[in-house]
């Protein structure tokens, strides 16, 4: 039913939608603009933790052609929601969401070359779009490889303006040296990084707490992980535990990419940081993840 | 014949992931509050703010949603 809602919500995007920023990904509720997409996320992981505790035997066949025939209505309603969610050219969400599954398929014990074939035809999946889709994407792989934390291509020419944010979340979080400049005493907030207040939070964090700041707010992160992680692994029930996992990896690899673009880790991308990036429906769709792991931990008691 | 039927209630819960997601938002709230106060619009801050408010009624639902298996 979940599968049905989430759908009909995506399709929703496409006839009703509101476009922010020159994408259309949100469906207008009243005053409020909610972006499916996030349900979408925790919908998926749902589906494929029931799946992957039901067929336990059957997952772990050394036959390619079963494992497709095992997984195969539920890999064509994640195609069918990755193709709604890739026209509301939100790849980033696409990338975290194949990512969460695919390490769900690694810890339920799915054949490790299996895992690793269905890596490489998700990667050429994404190298397709980035090379075919919208020239944006192209862009900022130029932006990366020139500021890139690991491999700085000097001579790559890309345009100032489009490299603006790149430069200004660097430039802040440098600023920021060990103890920040001062809360309420950041430049990047003044209209220098007119993401601040979503994608680029944790360069704010960095500028004015320094790196003493960042790594407060990154370990809290991690901690969550790791707690959430180990929760899950505390269930015997195998549904229990694949939608703990799930959702641990969800959050957690939200946070990486977040704090890779402000870093210049990885390129830049529309992430938000899960708890304090501005966004409803991320603040939404991450309290539930919160809910639902607070759920598996609780220990209940008869009347 | 009464029949008394038994019902669970959660008596413990991992305190440390609530406390992390609590902190988690205040500092949220914290920033956002420091960002909208240049720009002269605390718009966004009141936002997330009344966003808040059903992410703890939708977050205290999943946590006291009765069998989880049902999803």
């Amino acid at each position: 039913m979940w599968v049905l809602i989430v759908l009909g919500l995506l399709i929703g995007v496409l006839a009703f939608g509101v476009e922010v920023n020159g994408a259309k990904r949100f469906l207008k509720l009243g005053p409020l603009l909610f972006q499916p997409s996030f349900l979408a996320r925790i919908v998926l992981i749902l589906y494929l933790a029931g799946l992957l505790s039901k067929k336990q035997e059957e997952i772990k066949t050394t036959n390619i052609s079963d494992l497709i025939k095992t997984l195969l209505p539920f890999l064509v309603t994640m195609l069918l929601m990755y193709l709604l969610i890739l026209k509301e050219k939100h790849l980033s969400t696409l990338v975290i969401s194949a990512s969460t599954l695919l390490g769900m398929f690694w810890i339920a014990g799915i054949r490790k070359r299996f895992v690793m074939a269905l890596f490489a035809v998700a990667l050429i999946g994404g190298l397709i779009v980035i090379a075919k889709g919208a020239s944006y994407r192209g862009e900022r792989i130029e932006i990366y490889k020139k500021y890139s934390l690991f491999t700085k291509d000097t001579v790559a020419h890309v345009d100032r303006e489009k490299e603006y944010q790149t430069r200004e979340s660097l430039t802040a979080l440098s600023s920021g040296k060990l103890f920040g400049t001062g809360i309420d005493k950041g430049r990047a907030k003044h209209f220098f990084l007119p993401e601040s207040r979503t994608d680029y939070v944790f360069t704010i964090i960095g500028e004015e707490t320094g790196f003493a700041g960042a790594m407060l707010v990154f370990g809290l992160q991690c901690f969550l992980f790791w707690r959430a992680f180990k929760v899950s692994l505390r269930q015997e029930d195998l549904y229990l535990r694949y939608v703990g996992l799930g959702l641990a990896l969800n959050l957690f690899l939200n946070v990486l990419v977040n704090v890779g673009v402000a870093m210049s880790a990885i390129p830049s991308t529309g992430v938000t940081l899960p708890f304090i990036s501005y966004g409803g429906t991320s603040l939404l769709t991450d309290s539930l993840a919160i809910g639902l792991l607070l759920n598996l931990s609780a220990k209940r008691k008869e009347i | 014949m009464n029949q008394s039927k038994s019902h669970s209630y959660i008596a413990e819960f991992d305190r440390a992931i609530f406390f992390t997601y609590m902190i988690l938002c205040i500092i949220g709230l914290g920033v956002l509050m420091d960002i909208s106060s240049v720009r002269e619009n605390m718009n966004f801050f009141y936002k997330q703010l009344a966003y808040l408010v059903p992410a703890l009624l939708i977050m205290f639902s999943a946590l006291y949603f009765p069998n989880l298996q049902k999803l």
